[in-house]
């Protein structure tokens, strides 16, 4: 049976295809368009995905959507009619894709796909329960969930066992972990849904001196990890921004603008954010725990990704073990929504496998030798083939200090690149952090990297006593690495300058990393990189980070690794078997501006719109022959001619009305955005806001914090609700 | 029709009665807009006006 999986219209748009049960292949519609978590329709990550199954659209069994829209549409709403009449713009321009797109997926999927068959639709924080339980290695299990919202739900707890899961408790919005770290993290002026992994970055150079303040007065934390916002500091009910002007008050200073420098009170926020959220996340574990008796845990959600708190959860040994799914923000809901698809048909047995059965995350594109090789020769850049020597060249150019760009084999599905769209250079290099941020990645100085270490090596180097191969696991690094303390003690961001360990490239300025294990079974082609820079340097720790410049999606397909290549300063491209280097007199040349992807539009299509465009002018012309005035007649003769050149294009050569039809939608979208906006403004006033008024009148009540029972009141998996 | 059943079965499921007035308006403005977005003549249609 195959199931696709779909997450889309929120951010980071993704598709999995399940064949039997097993994940064949995902992708991130991001990494196909370059627009970074592009939270389009994934069209290009769905068609893959097909694509590497062999298969067509008409052979898909079941299309499964990552949530009910109609009960997030219920939750925006009601939202929208409690702030009303603030709201106003966000809302009128939010409405016209719920109707262009999220109620209109049918449509949707027939018209990008083909696709006719059934459609399903699970519940979002259900979506990444299964996400995280059904790949993990475990027969039974707890599963927290915890993200910024769903439909109502902000984060869950559950049990899994074998192919069944229970969602028993819920945290409902506006009360949100997730949007509480959302919230510091644009008043330290970084992006909403994208950067919060710098705040985590950050707190390490900073001191929990807001902690109190936070628990105090922003936000209430029960014993079991329940809790609730003090909506006077937020924003996010009113729909632009998340953080309300409580914040400069309890922080004792204004939002930081994006860009500007980071002061010591940015990163004692950061801090003490991330204290908080790791105390919520410790509760809540305990509660799991004790809920349902279960010895290991799984967790997903985009709370998740913070990989301190979750190194926090195994340190505190709540649990035996924790598996957590390594794309576990949404664009891994479209891997829980096919298994929830999977497991819900008659006879669907689960296997598990030891590991897990995400294959090591690599799930995306991979490219043949000849396609990797006709990109380096299209971008002109000198290279050998090496074949497997390309190892032991990796190895001796990180031991020389070069800066290595790796592409081979399939690509990560998820935010991390996990040796087959990376960055590689020596970690035992103290320089090596500063180089990375400031010449190849062009970005904030502050943000620290990944080492990736055999994980036969790992216990010598690391405290951690298991593998993390997802790079979603912190702890820290082994005594015997680190060195003595200088005996000034610096502050801030000059904690940067002091090496901390022998790896200092990886290491925090807390004595912490972010920790890949690697091993063969998995990740044959970077063990094998690792491999030999260990048998050349005696040491098996290298940096690793994603391919990719500040602001771009990693890279997918050989052309974006040569372009990202010539972007920036990164010494040599190991690209399958070639060790490319940079042309004679390079420059950097900027990477090209993404365009919002259409697809390609087929003859019939095309054929259609020369008609409909025919017929239009035709009676355009008409009209204006039949106009009075003279000037009128001249034009009747122009829409006749255009109606005739349509006409005759549409019928004989539709390919010619390729461009034409492009340019002509794209200006049409933008003219649908307008008139979305009148009209709905116009329900906002003449609709929204009375029944806003009516509602206040009779004193409707607000959603209190802490858990409660999971929400049982909704449809079945065919429903939208 | 379909979405209107789902709509219809999600007000009766969540007794949300009270936004249906709103969620009608919501979907006649939608359908105008979903409905004037799938032809190819929109671009030219709206200048008329």
């Amino acid at each position: 049976m195959n199931i696709l999986g779909i997450s889309a219209f929120y951010h980071d748009s993704a598709a999995c295809l399940v064949i039997d049960g097993r994940i064949v292949a995902a992708a991130q519609e991001e990494r196909f368009t370059r627009i970074r978590h592009d939270p389009a329709f994934p069209y290009n990550a769905a068609m893959y995905c097909l694509s590497r199954a062999g298969l067509q659209p008409a052979a898909i069994d079941m299309v499964v959507f990552y949530e009910k829209p109609l009960l997030k549409l219920e939750r925006i709403l009601q939202n929208a009619v409690d702030v009303a009449p603030a709201g106003f713009v966000p809302f009128c321009r939010s409405m016209p894709s719920w109707f262009s797109e999220k109620l209109n997926l049918p449509r949707i999927l027939k018209k990008e796909l083909g696709f006719r068959g059934p459609l399903m639709f699970a519940i979002h924080h259900q979506a990444h329960a299964a996400s995280a339980f059904y790949p993990s290695p475990f027969n039974e299990a707890a599963i927290l969930t915890v993200d910024g919202v769903g439909e109502w739900s902000t984060g869950s707890i559950g049990v899994g066992r074998g192919n069944e899961i229970e969602l028993r408790k819920e945290t409902r919005y506006p009360h949100s972990p997730g949007l509480l770290y959302s919230a510091f993290t644009e008043f330290l002026g970084f992006k909403v849904n994208s950067d919060e992994y710098k705040v985590m970055g950050l707190a390490p150079y900073g001191e929990p001196v807001f902690v109190d303040a936070i628990l105090n007065e922003m936000v209430h934390v029960d014993e079991e990890g329940g809790f609730e916002l003090n909506m006077d500091f937020f924003r996010f009910q009113f729909g632009s921004r998340t953080a309300g002007p409580g914040f400069s008050r309890l922080a004792g200073c204004p939002p930081r603008n994006p860009e500007s420098r980071i002061e010591q009170v940015h990163m004692d926020l950061a801090r003490s954010i991330q204290a908080v959220i790791e105390i919520i996340m410790l509760r809540q574990a305990r509660f799991a725990r004790e809920l349902t008796g279960m010895n290991n845990l799984c967790m997903a959600g985009g709370v998740a990704l913070n990989c301190v708190a979750n190194g926090k959860i195994l340190k505190e040994r709540i649990f035996d073990d924790i598996w957590i799914q390594p794309a576990a923000g949404d664009a891994g809901g479209a891997v829980g929504a096919a298994l929830i698809g999977w497991y819900s048909t008659e006879g669907a047995s689960r296997v598990v496998d030891e590991n897990d059965s995400m294959q090591g995350a690599l799930l995306g594109p991979e490219f043949d030798v000849a396609g990797i090789e006709a990109a380096l020769i299209e971008a002109g850049l000198p290279f050998e083939r090496c074949g497997d020597d390309i190892y032991r060249q990796i190895a001796a150019g990180l031991a020389e200090g070069q800066v290595i760009a790796r592409f081979s084999g399939r690509m990560e599905f998820g935010p991390r690149a996990l040796g087959s769209r990376s960055i590689l250079a020596d970690a035992r290099n103290p320089a090596m952090q500063r180089i990375v941020n400031e010449k190849i990645k062009f970005r904030e100085g502050f943000r620290p990297f990944a080492p990736a270490v055999l994980l036969d090596h790992a216990d010598a180097w690391f405290d951690l006593d298991r593998r993390s191969p997802y790079m979603l696991l912190v702890d820290q690094v082994a005594s015997r690495q680190l060195l003595d303390r200088p005996a000034i003690e610096a502050s801030g961001l000059d904690r940067l300058k002091i090496p901390m360990s022998t790896i200092p490239a990886v290491t925090h300025v807390d004595g912490s990393a972010r920790i890949q294990t690697v091993e063969p079974s998995t990740q044959p082609d970077f063990s094998r990189i690792i491999d030999a820079f260990w048998q050349r340097t005696g040491c098996p720790v290298i940096l690793n980070t994603s391919f990719n410049l500040r602001g771009q999606p990693i890279v997918c397909t050989p052309s974006d690794a040569v372009q990202t290549f010539l972007a920036c300063d990164i010494d040599a491209l190991a690209a399958g078997p070639f060790m490319a280097r940079k042309p004679f007199g390079w420059t950097r040349r900027p990477l090209p501006r993404p365009t919002a992807f259409r697809r390609p539009r087929q003859r019939g299509e095309l054929r259609r719109f020369g008609i409909e465009n025919g017929i239009f002018f035709g009676l355009l012309g008409i009209l204006a022959w039949l106009a009075p005035d003279s000037p009128f007649r001249l034009g009747s003769f122009l829409a006749w001619g255009v109606s005739g050149l349509a006409l005759l294009a549409g019928l004989a050569a539709p390919g010619i009305l390729r461009a034409p039809e492009d340019r002509l939608n794209r200006a049409a979208a933008r003219m649908n955005g307008i008139a979305g906006f009148i009209l709905f403004g116009l329900v906002f006033v003449l609709v929204l806001t009375p029944t806003a008024l009516l509602r206040r009148i009779a004193r409707a009540k607000r959603e209190p914090g802490g858990w409660r029972d999971f929400f049982r009141d909704h449809g079945g998996l065919k429903n939208m609700y | 029709m379909n979405l209107v059943r789902e709509i219809w079965g999600w007000a009766r499921r969540r007794k949300k009665y009270w936004l249906i007035p709103l969620v009608l308006a919501l979907v006649l403005v939608g359908a105008l807009i979903v409905v004037a977005s799938a032809t190819s003549v929109s671009p030219f249609i709206y200048p008329l006006f």
